[in-house]
C-alpha cells in the first residue's frame, strides 16, 4: 500500500489519540464489532479502515465529508477480474448431513449458492435452506461480539478465561465439564471431538438435534442387528410407499430422491413409477403421490401391519407369516381396505422395484417392520441399499441425562457448541433452567439467542461460508467446505472452538486437511471439486431377523373425541427454528398451505367442526400438563382426530425478523416446543383443544380458506383448463389430451402489427407439471438471484408479496382427501404482451429475442401493466422494501445483493426477467470464445435449483434445444391461449399414474379438443 | 320557445294555462325585470359578508383540503403502499375517485354546450354554476392519476415533452389518451366558462365600489364595453366554443372508459363502455348539479332564477340517464352470459354475489331504483326529496366505478391470484379531502363570481320578450 503524506500524519496523531479513554469509548460505540479483537488480530487493512473511519468521524465535528481510504490491490491475482464472479465448491451441513454446493463470489463476497453439479447427490440442484444461506450469512442480527454476562467482550478475553478455566478442568480430567454439541458427521469435527473427549476423559459429551431421526437407526439395528441406514434409489423403483415420510423434501437426500422420482414421471420416458403416501398431514410427498391416505400418526404402524398381513395373504413368503397374518389390528378409515389391497398388489407386482420408506416421526418398530418388508420384497441391492453407520455413541450421554446431571449439580462448566437447547430442548427437561445449575455456561452460536441469554459466555460462531469444514453427504462421500469470505464478525467454527478449549487453538484448514489426508495434489483437487475422490460409501448386505409381534392398543387406534393426537413436524422453511431469522424463508409460502410468516395448528375440516373451532381462530392446546395458544388452520386432506404443528417458531431472541424481546419485536408464530416432551418427540396422544374465540390472521399467499361459494364454483369451472392433467391410461389413449381448441387455432390476427424479429435467439421456457413437487426452492433461488425484497407479514396479509416465481397450488376432489397440484408461475413472457401496450411511458417493452423487458428507470408506477396481466405475475414496490438496509448496522445486508441485478426502489413494477443477466453473461462468454450460444449455456436460477428438473429454459430458435423439444412435446400447452397473448412459457400437462384398481378424480373434465 | 309568448296573457290566465299544461311555466319567476336579476346575482359578490352558512361550508372545505394535503405529503414521503392497493387490485380508490370526479365534471359542459346548441333556454339559470362545478371537479379528478403513480416525481413523463432521454410516451396506452382527453377537456371547459363570464365580470366591474373589486373585475373583464360589435363577436365565439366542446363531452368519458375497455380484464374488456360511461357521467353530473344547486338557491336567494321547473327538468334527465345506465348494467350481464366466455360470466356473477356483492347492490339501488321516484311530479318538485335522491345518485355512481374497478380486478383469470381489497384510512381521508378541494374552490366561486349568467338569463325572461309592464 502506498502511504501518502496525509495517512502518515494520521498515523502519528493516532498514536496519541488511541491511548485516550475517550477514543477507546468512541471506537467501541462506533464499531461494535469488537475493537479489542480488531486491535490485536485484525489485518493491517482492517486496522487502517477502522482507524481512518474513526478519525474521520471522531475529529469531524465540523467536517462535512466522511473520509474513506481505498486500498488498491497491489498485484492482481492471476485470474481475478473485477466484476467477474468466481465459483467455489462448498458444503453445508444440516441435520448432520452435508449438502454439496457451488458458491458464486463477487470480489470475495458470496452472493449465490447452487448445487454442486459434479456431485451425484446434487447434480446442480440444491435445497431451499442452502439457497437461503446467503441471507443468513449477511444477517445483521448475527452476533458480532463475544459476550461476557451480556457485556461486550472478545475472543481474546475468552481465550484468557478458557486458559485458566480449562487448565483447571484438565487437571480434574474434565470432571464437572459437559459439552452439548450438535450431531455432526463431519470427519474433521468427529476427530476434534474424539481428541477433546480423550483430553477430558471424564467430561460429559452430549449431542442434541431437535429434528433427529434416531428411530430409523434404532429400527434398522433391531431388524438387521447391524448399524445401518437405508438409502433409497428411486431410479428403478416402480412402486414407492411413503409412510408418514416426506420422502421428496425432508430426507437428507431428498434432492436426489426428487430427481430420481421425477425422471420416472414423464410418460415419454417409458414406464412411470407410482407413489403411495400415508400421512397425517398434507406434505410435499403427499401432493406428489398418485394415491394418498390420511391416517393419524399412531395409525401408520397399524396400516403397515395390515399391509404386511395382506402381502402374506397374497403370497409373500415371510419368516413370521403367522405373526404377520394375525398381527393386523382393526383399523377403520375411508377407503382403507381398497388402498391396502392395491398397495399390496402393486408391491408384489414390482418385487425388486419397490420402496417402502418410513418417516423420522414413526417409532423404531415401524421402521424395523418396513425395512424387513423391503428386504422380503427383494428391494435390497436394487432400490434400497443399506449403508453402515457409526451406530450409537457409547460414551455419550443423552439430553435428559445431561439435564439430570446439571440439576444434581455435577456439572460446573457447560459448553453449548452450537444449537439452541434453551429453546428447542424437550419442554419436560426445562433445559434453560437446568443450565443455570452450572456455574460456567459457554455458548457458541451464530446468534445471541435464547441459550446465549442464559450463558455467562456467548461466542460468535462462524457461518459455514466463512470457515473450513467437511461433512458427509447422504451417500457417504466426504464433502469439503472452504471459506468464501473472511469471517465477517470474527466467528470460529465448533471444531476450532474445541481446540481452543484444549488450550491449543487451531485453524480449521489444517484440521480439515488432516481429516482428508492424502497427497497435496489430491487435497487441492478435493477442495476444488468440493468432495474427496474416495466417493460414496459401499453398501452392506443385511439379513432380517425375527421381530417381536406387533402389539396395538386398539383403543388408541380408534378415534376418541375430545382427546386428539398432537403431531410435531419440522418446518419446511425454518427447519428446527435455526433459520427463523431468515426473511426469505419466513416469506416463502408453505408448499401446501401457502402460509408465510408463522406456524399454525393444522387440522381437518371435520376435526375443526367437531371441536367447534373456526379457521384462523386462536385455540388452546393442553397436553401433558402443558398448554399453548396457537392459531388453527383447516387443512384439506388432514387426517381426522389429530393436529399437526410445525416446530421452529415463537422465538423471543432470534433477531429482528423472527422475534426479539429486547427490541420489542414480536415473535413470529408460536413456540410449539413448549408442548414437546422428550418421551413423545413427534407425536403425543390425549391433547385437549378448546377455542378461544380470538381471531388471528394467517398471512397466506393464496386465499383458499376465505373463498366463497361463487369463487369455488368459478375455480372448479376453469381449473381443468389452467392445470391440465390426466392419468396414464388417458394419456395413452389420447396423448394430445392437453390441447384445447385455442391450441389448434392458427395464428390469430392482431390489432397491432406483430413485430417480426430476425434475432438469432428466441428464449422460452417449459415447466413440467408432472415432475414438479412444489417444494418452492425455485422461489428462494429466484429471490437470491434477483435481489427480490422481503416485505413482511403485514404486507403479505395485504397481498403484496414480491416473489417472481410463485407456486400456485390447487386442490381438487373431496375435502377429506383431495389431491393437490402445483403450478410454478413466472412471467409467461408473452409475445403479444398485454402489459406492454398499456404502459403509458413504454417502461415495459419487447426485446428482439422475445423477452418482455422491464425498464425500472423508466417506470413511473401506474400499475396498469399489472391490471392487464392475465397471469398476475407483476410485482409492485409499494414501499421502499430495502429501506432496512440503510439502518445503521444493517449495511452488511447490501452484500447479499447480486451485483448483476438492479435493486428496485419504491414505486416501480418488477417481474421475472428470465434471468436476463445470465443470458447476457452467456452471450458475452460465447463471444469471447468466438462461438454461437449453445443449449444449456443459459440456465435460469429457478431451473438450476430445481431438484426434479421440472423447469427447462433455452432457445426456441434452435430446434434441437431441450426447450424446443419440450414445447414440441404433445403434453405441452399454454395457459389462457385463447387470449392470444402467445406466451413463451409452456406447461407440460401432469400425468398421474393411479393404480388400475383405484379410482382417481382427475381435474380435467374434458379430454381432447373441441 | 314556448315561454316566449307567455307575456301576452294576464298573470291569472298564464297560471291557469300552466296548470293545464298548455304552456310551460316561465324560466324566471317573481320580479323578472333586468335590474332585479342583476341585483340578485351581483348582490352575493358585493355583499359585505356572505351568509353564515357560507363560512361553515367554506371552513369544512378548508379543513378537508388540509387533510388532503396532509395525506398527499404522507403519500409522497412513504409510498403508495399507504393505500389499500395490492396484487391483484393494483387500481383501487384513487382511480375510482378519478372516474367519479371526471363523471361529475360532465354536466357542466353538457349544459353549457349541448343544451346551448339545442337552444334549451332553461340552461341559462344553471350553466355558470354547472361549468364552475365542472372545472373544480376536473381539477379533483386530474389530481388522482397524478398522485396515484408510484413515482410521483417523474409523472411528467406521461406528457410528450421533448427530453434528453429521447423518449416519447407510448401512444398505444389508453392512459396516455386519458392525459390528452382530460387536459383538453379541462382547457376547453375553462375557456368556455371564462369567456361566458366576461360580460358579467364587466357588470361587476361597473358596479364596483371598492378599489380591489374595480381592479380585479376590471382585469378579468378584459375591457368589455358591451358594444354591439363585441356582443356580435362574443356570440360567434361562444357558438364556436360550444361546438368545440360538444364532442369533448362525449369523448372525454369515452376515453376514460378506454382505460378499462382496452384492457383484457374480464369486466373491463367491453365495447359497451364508452356510451355507458358517458350516460353515467351525465347522470352523475346532473345529480351533483342538483346537490349543489338546491342548497345554493336557498342560501343565496336564487329561487326565482333556479326555479322548480329547472329542478324538475334536471330530474327528468337524471331519470333518463339513470335508466340508460340501468340498461347498461343489464346488458353487461346479458353479454357476459351470451358470449359464453367463462371468465366474463364469472366476473359478473362474482360482482353480484361475490365478496363485493354489497357494493354492487348499493350501486343498483342508488342508480337504477332510486331515480324511479321521479316518475311522479310531486317527487320532482319536492326539493328535499330531490336533494336526497341526488345524493343517492352520487353515492351510487361512486360505487359504480368501485364495482367496475375493484370487483373486476379482485378475481380475474387465475384463482391463485385472487385477493381482497380493503381501503386504508389514508384512502378514505384522501377521498374526503378531494371534497375539500372541491368545496373550497366552489365556495370561493360562489362568493366572488357571478353564479348565474346574468347577461344570458335576461334573454329568457318574459320581460325580454315584450311582456307588458
Amino acid at each position: 500500500m502506498k502511504q501518502t503524506a496525509s495517512t502518515q500524519r494520521y498515523w502519528r496523531s493516532l498514536e496519541d489519540l488511541a491511548k485516550t479513554p475517550e477514543y477507546q469509548d468512541l471506537v467501541s460505540k462506533e464499531f461494535p464489532a469488537g475493537p479489542e479483537e480488531e486491535w490485536t488480530s485484525a489485518s493491517r487493512r482492517r486496522f487502517l479502515q477502522l482507524m481512518g473511519a474513526s478519525i474521520a468521524l471522531g475529529t469531524a465535528a465540523s467536517c462535512t465529508f466522511e473520509r474513506e481510504h481505498i486500498l488498491p490491490v497491489k498485484s492482481r491475482d492471476e485470474d481475478r477480474v473485477p466484476g467477474k464472479p468466481k465459483y467455489y465448491a462448498g458444503a453445508m451441513e444440516l441435520g448432520g448431513w452435508a449438502q454439496p454446493l457451488l458458491v458464486t463470489c463477487y470480489e470475495g463476497r458470496p452472493t449465490k449458492i447452487e448445487g454442486n453439479k459434479e456431485h451425484a447427490e446434487s447434480r446442480g440442484a440444491s435445497t431451499t435452506w442452502a439457497q437461503a444461506a446467503i441471507l443468513g450469512l449477511y444477517d445483521p442480527d448475527r452476533s458480532r461480539l463475544a459476550l461476557r454476562d451480556g457485556d461486550d467482550s472478545s475472543w481474546e478475553a475468552f481465550e484468557e478465561f478458557a486458559n485458566t478455566q480449562f487448565r483447571e478442568l484438565k487437571s480434574k480430567q474434565g470432571e464437572g465439564l459437559a459439552v452439548l454439541a450438535q450431531p455432526s458427521r463431519s470427519p474433521a469435527f468427529r476427530r476434534a471431538a474424539a481428541a477433546f473427549r480423550k483430553f477430558f476423559p471424564k467430561a460429559n459429551w452430549t449431542e442434541w438435534e431437535p429434528l433427529h431421526s434416531d428411530a430409523e437407526e434404532a429400527g434398522c439395528l433391531a431388524v438387521f442387528g447391524q448399524s445401518v441406514r437405508p438409502r433409497y434409489q428411486l431410479a428403478d423403483a416402480r412402486a414407492i410407499l411413503a409412510l408418514d415420510d416426506d420422502l421428496l423434501h425432508l430426507r437428507p437426500d431428498s434432492t436426489r430422491l426428487a430427481r430420481e422420482f421425477g425422471a420416472r414421471r414423464r410418460p415419454e420416458a417409458g414406464w412411470m413409477n407410482r407413489l403411495w403416501s400415508v400421512e397425517p398431514n398434507f406434505t410435499i410427498t403427499g401432493a406428489a403421490a398418485d394415491h394418498r391416505l390420511p391416517l393419524r400418526r399412531a395409525q401408520v404402524g397399524a396400516f403397515l401391519a395390515l399391509l404386511e398381513a395382506k402381502l402374506v395373504e397374497k403370497g409373500l413368503s415371510h419368516p413370521q407369516a403367522e405373526d404377520a397374518r394375525n398381527g393386523a389390528p382393526r383399523l377403520e378409515a375411508p377407503g382403507l381396505a381398497d388402498f391396502v389391497g392395491a398397495v399390496a398388489d402393486d408391491l408384489l407386482a414390482n418385487r425388486g422395484a419397490s420402496v417402502i420408506s418410513v418417516g423420522a416421526a414413526q417409532p423404531a418398530a415401524v421402521h424395523a417392520r418396513a425395512q424387513r418388508l423391503n428386504v422380503l420384497l427383494g428391494a435390497q441391492g436394487k432400490t434400497v441399499a443399506y449403508l453402515a453407520t457409526d451406530g450409537p455413541d457409547a460414551g455419550a450421554t443423552t439430553l435428559p441425562m445431561l439435564a439430570e446431571a446439571l440439576r444434581s449439580g455435577k456439572i460446573g462448566t457447560l459448553v453449548v457448541l452450537g444449537g439452541n437447547p434453551a429453546y428447542d430442548a424437550p419442554a419436560d427437561l426445562d433445559f434453560g433452567t437446568a443450565m443455570a445449575a452450572a456455574a460456567t455456561r459457554i455458548h457458541l452460536g451464530l446468534y445471541a439467542d435464547e441459550t446465549a441469554a442464559k450463558c455467562n459466555w456467548h461466542l460468535p460462531q462462524a457461518h459455514f461460508l466463512e470457515t473450513w469444514s467437511d461433512g458427509l453427504a447422504p451417500d457417504g462421500s466426504q464433502l469439503i467446505g472452504q471459506p468464501m469470505i473472511e469471517a465477517i464478525w470474527g466467528g470460529r467454527s465448533a471444531m476450532e472452538t474445541l481446540t481452543l478449549l484444549m488450550g491449543n487453538p487451531r485453524d480449521g484448514m489444517p484440521m480439515v486437511r488432516e481429516s482428508v489426508g492424502g497427497s497435496d495434489a489430491a487435497w487441492r483437487k478435493s477442495v476444488h471439486d468440493g468432495f474427496t475422490a474416495a466417493g460414496s460409501a459401499k453398501s452392506v448386505t443385511v439379513e432380517a431377523r425375527s421381530l417381536p409381534t406387533a402389539a396395538f392398543d386398539e383403543a388408541s387406534l380408534a378415534a376418541s373425541p375430545g382427546a386428539l393426537e398432537l403431531n410435531f413436524a419440522p418446518c419446511t422453511k425454518v427447519w428446527d427454528g435455526r433459520f427463523a431469522n431468515n426473511g426469505w424463508l419466513q416469506e416463502l409460502p408453505d408448499a401446501i398451505a401457502k402460509i408465510t410468516w408463522g406456524n399454525v395448528a393444522f387440522m381437518s375440516y371435520k376435526t375443526a367442526k367437531d371441536l367447534g373451532v373456526a379457521n384462523e381462530e386462536m385455540i388452546r392446546i393442553e397436553v401433558g400438563g402443558r398448554s399453548l395458544e396457537i392459531v388453527a388452520s383447516t387443512m384439506p386432506g388432514a387426517a381426522d382426530g389429530q393436529l399437526t404443528v410445525q416446530l421452529g417458531y415463537g422465538r423471543h431472541a432470534a433477531g429482528h425478523v423472527a422475534g426479539l424481546n429486547d427490541d420489542w419485536v414480536e415473535p413470529v408464530g408460536f413456540d410449539t416446543y413448549q408442548l414437546r416432551a422428550s418421551a413423545s418427540a413427534w407425536s403425543v396422544p390425549g391433547a385437549r383443544v378448546s377455542g378461544t374465540g380470538v381471531q388471528h390472521k394467517i398471512a397466506s399467499t393464496q386465499d383458499h380458506h376465505m373463498i366463497d361459494k361463487v369463487g369455488l364454483e368459478g375455480r372448479e369451472d376453469r381449473l381443468g383448463d389452467l392445470v391440465r392433467e390426466t392419468d396414464a391410461a388417458g394419456y395413452e389413449k389420447n396423448p394430445d389430451f392437453a390441447k384445447r381448441a385455442a391450441d389448434f387455432w392458427g395464428p390469430e390476427s392482431s390489432l397491432f402489427a406483430e413485430i417480426k424479429s430476425d434475432a438469432e435467439h428466441k428464449w422460452g421456457m417449459a415447466v413440467d407439471l408432472s415432475t414438479c413437487t412444489g417444494c418452492g426452492a425455485c422461489s428462494i433461488a429466484c429471490q437470491a438471484e434477483n435481489n427480490i425484497a422481503v416485505v413482511g407479514r403485514e404486507q403479505v396479509l395485504k397481498g403484496r408479496e414480491m416473489h417472481w416465481i410463485r407456486m400456485d397450488r390447487y386442490f381438487s376432489g373431496p375435502v377429506e382427501n383431495p389431491h393437490a397440484v402445483h403450478q410454478p408461475i413466472t412471467c409467461q413472457q408473452c409475445e403479444l404482451a398485454p402489459c406492454e401496450s398499456v404502459c403509458p411511458v413504454a417502461a415495459t417493452t419487447h426485446s428482439s429475442e422475445g423477452l418482455n423487458d422491464m425498464v425500472y428507470n423508466r417506470c413511473v408506477g401506474t400499475r396498469y401493466c399489472s391490471n392487464n396481466c392475465p397471469y398476475k405475475v407483476r410485482r409492485f414496490n409499494f414501499f421502499n422494501f430495502h429501506k432496512d438496509n440503510d439502518k445503521p448496522g444493517n449495511e452488511v445486508m447490501f452484500m447479499a445483493n447480486n451485483p448483476e441485478v438492479t435493486v428496485r426502489s419504491r414505486g416501480v413494477m418488477e417481474k421475472c426477467t428470465y434471468c436476463v443477466q445470465r443470458i447476457q453473461n452467456a452471450r458475452v462468454q460465447s463471444k469471447v470464445e468466438e462461438r454461437s450460444m449453445r443449449d444449456g449455456d443459459v440456465r435460469t436460477a429457478c431451473q438450476e435449483v430445481c431438484p426434479s428438473g421440472s423447469i427447462v429454459f433455452g432457445d426456441l430458435a434452435d430446434p434441437g434445444s431441450a426447450v424446443s423439444q419440450a414445447h414440441a412435446n404433445r403434453r405441452s400447452y399454454t395457459m389462457l391461449a385463447e387470449l392470444n397473448n402467445k406466451p413463451r412459457n409452456r406447461f407440460l400437462a401432469r400425468i398421474r399414474n393411479p393404480h388400475p384398481s383405484l379410482e382417481l378424480p382427475v381435474m380435467t373434465a374434458e379430454v381432447g379438443h373441441g | 320557445m314556448v315561454s316566449s309568448g307567455s307575456g301576452m296573457f294576464s298573470p291569472e290566465r298564464t297560471k291557469q294555462a300552466e296548470l293545464e299544461g298548455l304552456i310551460a311555466p316561465p324560466l324566471v319567476r317573481g320580479r323578472d325585470d333586468f335590474a332585479y336579476l342583476t341585483e340578485t346575482v351581483c348582490g352575493v359578490a358585493e355583499a359585505k359578508r356572505p351568509p353564515k352558512a357560507w363560512y361553515v361550508i367554506f371552513g369544512c372545505g378548508l379543513l378537508l383540503l388540509g387533510t388532503l394535503l396532509t395525506m398527499i405529503v404522507h403519500l409522497v414521503v412513504t409510498g403508495v403502499g399507504v393505500w389499500g392497493n395490492n396484487q391483484p387490485v393494483a387500481w383501487a380508490w384513487p382511480i375510482v375517485n378519478f372516474v367519479f370526479w371526471v363523471g361529475i365534471g360532465h354536466a357542466g359542459t353538457l349544459i353549457s354546450a349541448i343544451l346551448f346548441l339545442f337552444r334549451q333556454g332553461w340552461r341559462t339559470a344553471i350553466n355558470r354554476f354547472a361549468e364552475a362545478m365542472t372545472i373544480f371537479a376536473v381539477i379533483c379528478a386530474g389530481m388522482f392519476p397524478a398522485i396515484h403513480v408510484g413515482r410521483i416525481w417523474v409523472v411528467y413523463w406521461l406528457f410528450p415533452i421533448p427530453n434528453q432521454m429521447n423518449m416519447w410516451p407510448n401512444f398505444r396506452s389508453p392512459l396516455l389518451w386519458d392525459v390528452f382527453a382530460v387536459s383538453t377537456y379541462f382547457s376547453v371547459s375553462l375557456l368556455f366558462w371564462y369567456m361566458g363570464m366576461v360580460p358579467d365580470l364587466a357588470t361587476l366591474r361597473d358596479r364596483a365600489v371598492t378599489k380591489m373589486r374595480r381592479f380585479w373585475y376590471g382585469l378579468f373583464s378584459l375591457g368589455w364595453t358591451g358594444s354591439n360589435r363585441q356582443w356580435h363577436r362574443y356570440e360567434r365565439t361562444y357558438l364556436i366554443l360550444a361546438a368545440l366542446a360538444t364532442p369533448l363531452v362525449l369523448s372525454v368519458h369515452s376515453v376514460v372508459s378506454f382505460d378499462f375497455a382496452v384492457a383484457q380484464l374480464p369486466g373491463w374488456h367491453t365495447t359497451i363502455f364508452p356510451p355507458y360511461f358517458v350516460a353515467g357521467a351525465i347522470f352523475s353530473g346532473f345529480a351533483m348539479v342538483l346537490s349543489l344547486a338546491i342548497p345554493a338557491r336557498a342560501l343565496f336567494g336564487f329561487k326565482d332564477i333556479i326555479t322548480e321547473r329547472h329542478v324538475e327538468l334536471m330530474c327528468k334527465i337524471i331519470m333518463a340517464t339513470g335508466m340508460m345506465v340501468g340498461y347498461a348494467y343489464a346488458m353487461e350481464f346479458f353479454m357476459a352470459w351470451y358470449s359464453g366466455n367463462r371468465y366474463e360470466g364469472f366476473t359478473f356473477v362474482n360482482r353480484a354475489s361475490g365478496p363485493y356483492w354489497w357494493a354492487y347492490w348499493i350501486m343498483v339501488s342508488c342508480n337504477v331504483i332510486s331515480p324511479q321516484i321521479f316518475w311522479w311530479k310531486k317527487a320532482r318538485s319536492n326539493m328535499i326529496l330531490v336533494f336526497i335522491v341526488s345524493i343517492f345518485v352520487n353515492i351510487g355512481m361512486w360505487f359504480e366505478r368501485f364495482v367496475i374497478t375493484v370487483t373486476s380486478l379482485n378475481r380475474d383469470f387465475l384463482p391463485s391470484s385472487w385477493g381482497y381489497f380493503s381501503p386504508t384510512i389514508v384512502d378514505i381521508l384522501t377521498f374526503a379531502g378531494s371534497f375539500g378541494l372541491f368545496l373550497t374552490f366552489f365556495m370561493l366561486f360562489c362568493r366572488y363570481l357571478p353564479q348565474v349568467a346574468i347577461a344570458e338569463i335576461k334573454n329568457v325572461t318574459p320581460h325580454a320578450h315584450g311582456g307588458a309592464h
